[in-house]
This record gives C-alpha cells, structure tokens and sequence, in this order.
C-alpha cells in the first residue's frame, strides 16, 4: 500500500463548521488546505496542486461542480482525484459529478472511518495509476490515468448507484436505472475503446523498437478490402449521424498493407476528421494509385490546426484539450504515422486553423 | 394596532404549491449540520484522551452550534408548513418598507454579509400594512440567497410608484453567476428562498429574482395585494 504521508487534500465546504470538522478527521495523516467555495479552491490549485480534493457540491461565488469542470479542463489538475460530498441518494449530483469527472462521492451525513477510508482508497489508486505501466514516453503516464479513470469511474459509479437502487426499499424507478445501467455500457465500451487503441499503439511501438523496422514486405492488402473500408467508414458516420457528411472515394488497388492496418489508420484519420469538425461540414475519405504509391487522404473543414501543432505531433497530445474537450489518448496521428513508417510509406498533413486538415498517406503498392 | 387576515382559497392554493417537497428539502438542508455533530461527535469519543481542554471545548461547540442550526431549519420548515397550511395568520401594523430592509441588512451584517448596502428610498416614504416579523424574515433570506454571490456592489431601492416594492441588485462576477440564481431548481431547493416566498404569498405579494444584463442579479418583493398596499398615517 503506497504511502500517503505528507500527501495534501484541499477541503473545498461553505460550511465553515463542516470544514473545521473534516480538517480534524484528516489533519493527523495529511497536510489540509481549505477553501469556502469553488474559487477560493481553484486559487489555492493554482500554487499548490494537491494529491485530492473533497468537496461539498452546492456553494456560492463558484459550486462543486463548476469547480470540477474548471478542473478537468486543465492541464495541472485535470488528474487530481475529486470526491464530492452529496447527500445521501441525491442522485442527481451524483450522476452530474460523474459525469463532470468526480472520482467518488460521499453521502452526508458520514462516518469519520467511511471518510477517511474514501480518501486512503482514491489516494491509492490515483498511485497505482501512476506506476508506469509500460516503458513509453513521460506523457502516456501522465494522460492515460485520466483517459482511463474518467470512463471507469463512469462503470464504478452508475454502478455503485445501481447497487444503491437494489437497497433502497424505496420502488424501483425503472426509468431512472435504464439510464444508469446506459451509463454503465457507454463508459465501458468507451474503455474498451480506449484499452484497443492503446493495446495497438503499444504493439506497433514494440515492433519499432524491437528493431524489426519495416513490416514483412510480402504483405499485402485483402481482396475487397475496399468496400471492408468503405463500410467501415460508413458504420463511423452513423454512429456519429454524420452519414450526410461522409463521402467515400477509394479505388480498388493491390496495397503492400495488411488490412488490419489499413483499418486502423483510416479508422484514426476519420475519427479525428469527426472529432475536429462539426456536424453538416463535409468529411471525404480518397484512396487512388499516384506512381508506384497509393495514396489515401482523408480530408475535414473543421478546426485545422497551426504549423506548430502540426510539428509537435506525438503519441497523447491533444490540442487546445482545455477549450475543446475531447475522449480519446491523442493517439490517432501518431498511430497512422507509426503504421505508415513501418510500411515504408510517407505522411503529410496540410492544415489550416480554422479551414480544415487534409492527411495524406502514401503506402507501398504490393509486389508481385 | 393588528389585523388578521383571512386567507382566500385561490391564496391557499398557491400556499400549498409553495410548500410542497418540504420534506425533501429538510432532508437536504439538514444533513450538513448532521454530518458536523455526529463526526464532531465521534472524533471527541476517539481523542478525547489525547485533546487538550480547549480543542474538546471547540469541537463540543461546534456539536452545539450545528444541533441549533438543525433546530432552526426544523422550525423553519415547519413555519413554512404552517404558512402553506394555511395556519399562519398575519399581525399586521403599520410600517415603512425602508426599516425593516435596515432591520433586515443588520441580521445579514451579523452573518458576514456586507455592511455598506446603499438603500435608496422615496421622500416622504408611506406606510404600508404587513407583518412586520414575518416581513423582516422574507427580507433576510432574500438578502442571504443573493449576497453571498455578489462580487461587488450591492444596492437596494424601495418604491411604492405602482405597487410597494423592494428590489435588492447586486453585481456578480459572471453571466453564469446571473444564471445560477435565476435557476428556477436553485430557487426551489434553496430553503431561505422558500420561506420568503410563502410569507409573500401570505401577504398577497410576489417574489423575483431575475437577471438584468450579464452581470447583475436581481431579487424583488412586490405587494400585490391592495389591501396590503393600504397606507396608515401616524398619529
């Protein structure tokens, strides 16, 4: 069990009484800092980043949940773990701060034992996500503990409100645990989601490093694989009710490729084209021979980015992440650029702030 | 000199409207000042070995202080019950609006809320006819529900050109401050709100809170009831 000496929690209650009394419980094994309200709180992060913060939901000037969103947005403290204190079977808060990114929640009025063992539990866990898990660069163990906390916490805390619907002797408001259990399925297919990627991104990393450097150069694209991507692309738009904005354009050719990464990289390019771009602006998806190459470009009229951004490309950077909240570890470009170095392909990017991105990929024809 | 007032039905339906979740708001309100007494409690029966006379001290006043507080939101509720009810009635006298808002910002002073409120009022300023206590009341929690979000000035006018009013406006820091206090589930869920709001309706009168422009919240009691807006001369 990881040591929380010396870790420091900042107590964020209008309740000046409350406050007094929960820097009691924790002032014998923390350092505590305290703040009247959201402002105050976010002023003291600003100096001092703390290991976790509990706080009250409803307070003046700046409430709980305002805090939160401040918090998330941030870079320094978008990983602090947050535990709001609610009141019991308020679900509403409860469900709001999960989804604004709370780690846990404490009902009022509580146990001095069950406040102290909620704060030791999140601070042990918030240390075993930051033990490094692979050997990869600095930031992937820094953004991957918030990609992956915020959709567990989604599966642990509807869930945990489910549990609480089971024991609550009150009827079972079967709308309301639909809702719950939606939650529950949406924040686990999105770790899913997000262990895939990761789990992709790890192994072509691995290829590189092993020094197999280029993949086999027998292989070679499925037959059909076309219309595989097609559909593919076309299954993305529906998910996302982009289907009128999508515009799929690939000539059927021998690719030196497996599909398997001609998937992914399409997969990456079209969902940062969805993700940057809004609603009713066009997305086209182009695959042709040019030369000895075929070249596959996917195109948007969304937010583009600077010659700088384009420069800084790596693996869990994500753009501007404080004024445009995105899902997802910022992987997509930096796993088309792996696949397409592994193939002994090249990749541009032409993007304009404001205008769009264009991606190209040039990939090897397959040998006869 | 007093009168009661008998309520009509249409104004005990409105009471009634007024007065409803109370239960779940008591059960809101109370739980912080439970969770003060019963951790502050339990820590006294685990250090009291170990604390020295006076932290014991502090920390049984702050048992003490949130049992008041409990108390207070307890009968709060129940007056609210009361007034919606319909089992409430008036002690009206003769007052001037202007007074008890002075009364009422001196109860808020008390409370950490500021002290240099400019009130600006009509000269010679009229009487009306209200339940001066009950009034006083209303005040305070409207003053308490919108001062804590000022971040500057804070004014407050009382007029009586087309009905006797009081409108309490203080700057904020953000639209989404204006927001927050205009959020009709805010408003609900805010118990000081309520019990201004149903002794309003117990005068006949209207409670606002309402946005002007980006930055300024604004709070209003409005007497609606001619009978209430009936003037007294002093004799």
């Amino acid at each position: 069990m990881p040591c929380d000496e010396g870790k420091t929690i900042l107590i964020v209650e209008d309740d000046s009484d409350l406050r007094e009394t929960i820097e009691e419980i924790l002032s014998d094994e923390f350092v505590v800092l305290s703040a009247a309200d959201g402002r105050e709180a976010l002023a003291i992060m600003e100096k001092k980043r703390p290991d976790l913060v509990l706080s009250d939901v409803g307070m003046p000037r700046l409430s709980g949940f305002e805090m939160l969103e401040a918090m998330r947005a941030a870079k320094e403290t978008e990983s602090v773990p947050v535990i709001i204190l609610s009141a019991k079977g308020d679900r509403e808060n409860i469900r709001r701060g999960m989804e604004l990114g709370a780690d846990d929640y404490i009902p009022k009025p509580f146990r001095t034992d069950e406040l102290l063992a909620a704060v030791q539990s999140r601070l042990s866990r918030q240390s075993a996500f930051r033990r490094p898990m692979y050997d990869l660069q600095e930031t992937l163990s820094l953004s991957l503990p918030h990609e992956f906390r915020t959709p567990l916490n989604g599966i642990l805390g509807f869930g945990s409100l489910i549990q609480d619907m089971a024991k609550d002797p009150a009827p079972i408001d079967r709308e309301e645990l639909s809702e719950f259990a939606s939650q529950v399925v949406t924040s686990g297919t999105r770790l899913l989601h997000l262990v895939e990627k990761f789990t992709f991104h790890a192994r072509l990393l691995a290829t590189s490093h092993a020094g197999n450097g280029d993949v086999e150069s027998h292989e070679r694209s499925a037959p059909g694989w076309t219309s595989a991507i097609s559909e593919q692309a076309t299954a993305m738009a529906s998910q996302l009710c982009r289907c009128e904005d999508l515009t799929v354009d690939i000539v059927a050719a021998d690719i030196g490729v497996e599909t398997t990464y001609i998937s992914h990289l399409v997969g990456e390019l079209l969902e940062n084209a969805f993700i940057y771009s809004e609603p009713g602006r066009p997305v086209l998806v182009r695959g042709a021979v040019a030369g000895d190459t075929y070249r596959i470009s996917v195109s948007d009229h969304g937010r583009g980015m600077t010659p700088r951004q384009v420069e800084n490309i790596g693996p869990y950077v994500q753009f501007n992440r404080k004024y445009h909240e995105q899902q997802g570890l910022g992987l997509g470009l930096a796993t088309v650029s792996q696949i397409t170095h592994l193939h002994g392909g090249t990749m541009s990017i032409r993007s304009e702030p404001g205008e769009g991105t264009i991606v190209e990929v040039e990939l090897p024809l397959a040998r006869d | 000199m007093t009168t009661e007032t008998q309520l009509h039905v249409p104004d005990l339906q409105k009471l009634a409207g007024l007065g409803s979740g109370l239960l779940s708001l008591l059960a809101h309100e109370l739980r912080t000042p439970l969770a003060t007494a019963t951790s502050s409690a339990e820590l006294i029966a685990l250090r009291n070995d170990q604390w020295p006379p006076e932290k014991r001290a502090a920390t049984l006043e702050r048992v003490r202080a949130s049992l008041g507080r409990m108390e207070t939101i307890i009968e709060n509720v129940s007056f609210i019950e009361r007034i919606a009810s319909g089992r409430m009635p008036r002690e009206d006298q003769a007052v001037r609006l202007s007074s008890l808002v002075r009364e009422a910002l001196q109860v808020c002073a008390k409370g950490g809320c500021p002290d240099d409120v400019v009130v600006d009022v009509p000269r010679p300023e009229p009487m009306v006819s209200v339940d001066p206590r009950l009034f006083r009341h209303a005040l305070v929690h409207m003053l308490s529900y919108l001062l804590p979000e000022s971040a500057g000035a804070c004014s407050i006018s009382v007029s009586y050109e087309e009905r006797p009013s009081v409108v309490i406006d203080v700057d904020v820091e953000s639209p989404e401050y204006v927001r927050r206090g205009c959020d009709p589930d805010n408003q609900m869920r805010n118990l000081g709100l309520r019990y201004a709001s149903v002794i309003a309706a117990l005068h006949g009168a209207r409670v606002s809170i309402t946005g002007v422009g980006d930055t300024t919240l604004r709070g209003s009691i409005e007497l609606m009831d001619t009978e209430c807006s009936q003037t007294h001369r002093l004799r």
